[in-house]
């Protein structure tokens, strides 16, 4: 049910404002500047890539099931939630909430990664504990086996095997306790490792074993991985195999090309009349490259464009009325133009906010 | 030079296993070679010692993914680190540096897909191939199981790449699926080793049952009574999951295997059912390739393939330890609809290949020739992944849209034709009287030769010879990730 649930919580938010497809590319995480921005606007965040491998057949399926029961009405590609769904959609969020950390933006595919790389080296250490050194590995990535070969390799100059696996171990059980502490259950994460003669469990037995929805537990997993990578990088030093284990794992900056110019000459220190002149384009495409650039950086601020209180105010409008048209909430703040509209509603993506 | 020193020093075993001398001593005389061993003799042997020892790249073609990946990580855990597979899992980026640094491999597997491959061709050319492998070599012809038209080209790469002496390995080959083999890869004078295939350890049962209900009933009873490890083959995925709940529910450590379940879950269900922490896996016929368990007891067919080889095949990964195990079919005359529709479920029909000709002269009129831009997504609803391949195959020179239509529909009357016969002869051999064994050997082109004690269903076998001897592991228990955490660290909590 958890699938279905996330899908009316997103037809709810979108209002009836974008169409069902929108509601797929979401979920399914496509790193698009239209998913970004749609993130942006109807405060969706928790939800974007919350279920990698969906398929489109799959969604559908989920749409007709959500239309028979009467919990959303579907009209040509446009759907809107009932009553009853809200309720369902509010009940059924209470018994499986979104867990904390999980943030299927900032760790695109950085999850993936970080996941083979910990499977890895824990099967490895895992072996090497039992005086075991030739083993299938489970991870098949060749960058990752790659990554992991040259990790083991300057780590082996510092100190022994033994040594290395304590250490590891010691890491790995304090991350744990830490995220354990945060209210998520580090079983789902512990029991799918594999290591020596113990091969980890799948996600369907996990859910199993558990009596919980498989795609909910795969969120809840990917959310213990997010709450490692955080406590990884804000506490370095008391992670230090760790630390050297994400260093490089890095969201590349998703622009298009002539985005990436106008950032280019933004960061050096032109502002957008001038852009526009030098590239000899409207001043209206350097300003879509800007709220382009607003919604894919987390680091940008939007300071120089739009004035303090006047971000304050229309965070206020966005607060309070759900409609994402522009027309509509110009109309509550007259004094500022869709320019300013528009980077308020692109960087609040970024900003820390409630999960739901 | 003594071939056992090497197998020792490189590989750890003492003697070789029936076949795998006579055939590397042809690859090391320099004679193209054509082998077929019965499975589970370890074929990949005959290409890996020779290729270790040689000078030059051992290059292999072999059809499955996953069996790929786990050969390649078997030579590298023997030591041979100079070993890649080529095929679609790699990303743009790690196939690039692949084929930059293309000489530094001894050893390269690649997907017969892969070879199609224009950018790939080019850099295979660069290197001096000492060995040109061609594994599950009958899916080269038509009348052999698995057919895949890819590999009709194969013939002409091995030429484009200087005409490399071959080595041409399968389990299953009839005399005409030898001749095709011969002539698609141009062997002209080679030499051919035909090894027994017959696996008298392994005792063959079909049980007729009146419906599904009956087989149903059955099948719930055999698996309660019958010793694991087991695999259970059937014809969809659904069944599979549903089958692998009702056996969990029954208290049995089961789970279902197949293509819709992910590449990393499925290794870890191999691994698990290795280290017996699984005792039953219900399965599509996509498990089996490469997973090298030895001790398999019993095979269940709950739905018939398509053919005796396909059959043959998956009963043979029952026993490969030489113990004894059993084999039993379960046969209802409805089954006949199901095998119906798996045949023809692969290949398109006129509909659809109307359909698709729609699609794709859509695509080349927004994006002209450009190839790689016409990979849809996902494969388009009403469509199988193997319909869409075939058509996506034929298509690759499509100018002419009234030429590929008719192509592809006589292709596919041909291929509907064969099918057919071949579903036939297992029918056949289904209700044919007389000793199971020998009938299938003699489908086989092979005679009998010794008499075996527990032979099949009509010599009499004894089942009860395969029921449960220990007692049922239960499920593990709680989960405490502290006390698991420490185990796979091997640490004091």
């Amino acid at each position: 049910m958890f699938v279905e649930t996330v899908v009316l919580a997103c037809i709810d938010r979108f209002q009836g404002e974008r169409t069902v497809n929108a509601i797929y590319y979401l979920l399914a995480g496509k790193m698009s500047a239209q998913t970004i921005q749609d993130v942006a606007w109807f405060e969706l965040r928790p939800y974007f890539n919350l279920f990698p491998g969906l398929r489109k057949s799959e969604f559908a399926e989920i749409l007709q099931f959500l239309h028979k029961q009467k919990w959303i009405t579907l009209d040509r590609k446009i759907a809107r939630i009932t009553e009853q769904g809200e309720n369902i959609c509010r009940i059924e969020f209470q018994r499986f909430p979104l867990p904390p950390h999980f943030n299927g933006y900032r760790f695109h595919k950085i999850d993936e990664k970080f996941w083979s790389r910990l499977s890895l080296i824990v099967q490895i250490f895992s072996h090497w504990a039992h005086d075991e050194t030739g083993f299938l590995p489970v991870e098949r990535d060749p960058d990752t086996q790659w990554m992991v070969k040259k990790w083991l390799f300057a780590l082996g100059k510092t100190r022994s095997r033994q040594e290395l696996i304590k250490d590891c171990y010691k890491e790995l059980i304090s991350l744990l306790k830490m995220v354990n502490h945060e209210g998520l259950n580090p079983n789902l994460l512990v029991y799918r490792l594999s290591g020596y003669r113990k091969p980890g469990l799948t996600f369907r037995q996990l859910a199993e074993r558990l009596d919980i929805d498989e795609p909910y537990i795969r969120v809840l997993f990917r959310a213990i991985l997010h709450g490692m990578i955080l406590l990884i990088r804000k506490y370095p030093k008391q992670f230090p195999l760790f630390a050297s284990l994400v260093r490089d794992l890095q969201q590349p900056l998703k622009l298009t090309r002539s985005t990436a110019r106008t950032y280019d000459l933004l960061k050096a220190g032109k502002n957008v009349t001038e852009i526009a002149r030098l590239r000899q384009l409207k001043p209206s495409t350097i300003q879509d490259h800007v709220v382009e650039i607003a919604l894919m950086d987390p680091d940008f601020s939007i300071d120089p464009f739009v004035s303090s209180p006047l971000q304050e105010k229309i965070r206020n409008v966005l607060q309070n009325t759900r409609s994402r048209k522009l027309r509509l909430i110009k109309g509550y703040v007259p004094e500022a133009d869709y320019f300013s509209i528009r980077l308020v509603l692109a960087s609040r993506f970024k900003s820390p906010e409630k999960n739901t | 030079m003594n071939l056992e020193q090497i197998l020792f020093d490189r590989f750890s075993y003492r003697s070789f296993r029936p076949g795998q001398k006579e055939v590397i001593e042809s690859v090391m005389n320099g004679h193209d070679t054509l082998a077929v061993l019965p499975t589970g003799s370890g074929k990949s042997l005959c290409y890996q010692l020779p290729g270790i020892i040689r000078k030059g790249t051992t290059l292999i073609v072999s059809p499955l993914l996953s069996l790929m990946q786990d050969q390649v990580e078997q030579l590298k855990m023997k030591g041979e680190k100079r070993v890649v597979a080529l095929n679609s899992f790699l990303s743009f980026s790690e196939r690039n540096r692949v084929l930059n640094h293309i000489t530094d491999y001894k050893f390269i597997y690649v997907s017969p897909e892969m070879l199609q491959n224009e950018q790939i061709l080019e850099a295979l050319k660069r290197l001096t191939i000492s060995l040109f492998v061609v594994d599950e070599a009958h899916c080269i012809s038509q009348w052999g199981y698995d057919f895949r038209p890819d590999y009709l080209s194969l013939g002409t790469i091995r030429q484009y790449l200087g005409d490399p002496q071959v080595l041409a390995l399968t389990a299953t080959a009839r005399r005409k699926v030898r001749d095709d083999i011969k002539k698609q890869l141009r062997i002209r004078k080679g030499k051919e080793f035909i090894f027994s295939i017959d696996r008298p350890n392994i005792a063959i049962i079909v049980e007729k049952l009146k419906d599904q209900r009956k087989k149903q009933e059955r099948l719930i009873e055999l698996v309660k009574l019958l010793q694991g490890p087991g695999v259970i083959y059937f014809s969809s995925k659904k069944m599979a999951d549903q089958y692998a709940n009702i056996f969990q529910e029954e208290g049995l450590r089961a789970a279902s295997y197949h293509s819709e379940i992910d590449q990393e879950q499925r290794i870890l269900l191999q691994q698990q059912f290795l280290y017996g922490e699984l005792e039953l896996i219900c399965a599509t016929s996509a498990f089996g390739m490469g997973v090298n368990k030895e001790d398999i007891r019993y095979c269940i067919h709950y739905h018939p393939p398509v053919d005796l080889e396909s059959y043959f095949q998956e009963i043979g990964r029952a026993g490969r330890d030489g113990k004894n195990s059993v084999a039993i079919m379960l046969y209802s005359p409805d089954d006949i609809y199901i095998q119906r529709r798996l045949i023809t479920g692969e290949l398109p029909d006129d509909e659809q290949i109307k359909q698709y000709v729609h699609w794709k002269m859509n695509v080349l009129q927004q994006w002209g020739e450009n190839k790689n831009t016409n990979a849809p997504e996902e494969i388009p609803t009403g469509f199988t992944e193997t319909q869409w391949r075939l058509l996506e195959k034929f298509s690759r020179n499509i100018n002419d849209s009234h030429h590929f239509v008719k192509e592809m529909t006589s292709f596919v009357t041909e291929r509907l034709a064969i099918k057919s016969k071949l579903l036939q002869e297992l029918t056949a051999w289904i209700h044919a009287p007389g000793c199971r064994r020998e009938n299938l050997l003699h489908y086989f082109e092979e005679p009998i030769e010794k008499h075996v004690i527990s032979c099949c269903d009509i010599c009499g076998v004894d089942l009860s010879l395969y029921y449960l001897k220990e007692k049922r592991q239960a499920m593990s228990g709680e989960f405490d990730w502290k006390k698991h955490l420490a185990k796979l660290f091997n640490q004091n909590e």
